[in-house]
């Protein structure tokens, strides 16, 4: 799933996350052996930068995954510890 | 499996960095890749008297004998003298040494596919089944 221009809900996005995520650390891995792979540190940069984007996207709209993106929306509070927890049902906006 | 394509870098105690690849992406099966297999560098195994566990035989770590110097040194010269043994067929290859084909990028999996199954490397997507694994789809 790409993440181009329409508007994600949650779940989708934090998906997208989760898979971005996965394929640059199986990259980290391929290039911990081949720093030289120049497709490969293309792929990796590519995937990093898709990443990255998708975390300021998340931030946004649901507030910061990671302190990482905390200063990244545009909310007038603390943001990160506004926001659900993890374990918090997301249905209804957590337990707010 | 290539068969002897794509073996290389085990690094037995040399610790050289494998980063050149002379094996283009289209040879995959014609018994190229293979290098720096460093036969000679692990003490019990090799014909060498510097074997860095074989402290008895010749000059190991506590001897420091003037004919073989320090047994890190020596073992760097050996690796260098192998060199890339990328050619050479898995039959011809030195006994007793263990090898590890060196994967290529090439295709990689969807992302959520990947995430699923482990691996965004096709070629390492390897499913237990709990059968053979020809047979494990």
């Amino acid at each position: 799933m790409q993440m181009r221009g329409q508007q994600p809900d949650r779940k989708q996005l934090l998906a997208w996350i989760n898979q971005v995520s996965f394929a640059v650390n199986e990259m980290t891995l391929y290039l911990d052996t081949h720093p030289d792979d120049e497709d490969a540190l293309a792929f990796f940069r590519e995937k990093l930068k898709m990443r990255q984007e998708a975390l300021e996207t998340y931030a946004r709209m649901f507030g910061p995954l990671t302190i990482d993106t905390a200063n990244d929306n545009m909310s007038c509070s603390f943001e990160w510890v506004q926001q659900p927890w993890p374990w918090e049902p997301s249905g209804k906006g957590g337990c707010r | 499996m290539n068969g002897s394509c794509g073996m290389g870098n085990m690094n037995s105690g040399c610790g050289r960095r494998m980063t050149e690849d002379r094996c283009a992406m289209h040879n995959r099966n014609d018994g190229c890749g293979m290098r720096n297999v460093n036969e000679g560098c692990n003490g019990r195994t090799g014909n060498n008297d510097c074997g860095m566990r074989d402290g008895n035989s010749g000059c190991g770590m506590r001897s420091s004998g003037r004919n073989c110097g320090s047994p890190v040194s020596e073992c760097r010269r050996m690796c260098r003298q192998t060199g890339d043994l990328g050619d050479m067929p898995l039959d011809q290859l030195p006994l007793a040494m263990g090898y590890v084909p060196m994967q290529r990028f090439g295709r990689t999996f969807e992302l959520g596919t990947g995430l699923e199954a482990g691996t965004i490397f096709p070629e390492l997507h390897k499913p237990f089944c709990g059968k053979g694994g020809a047979g494990c789809r």
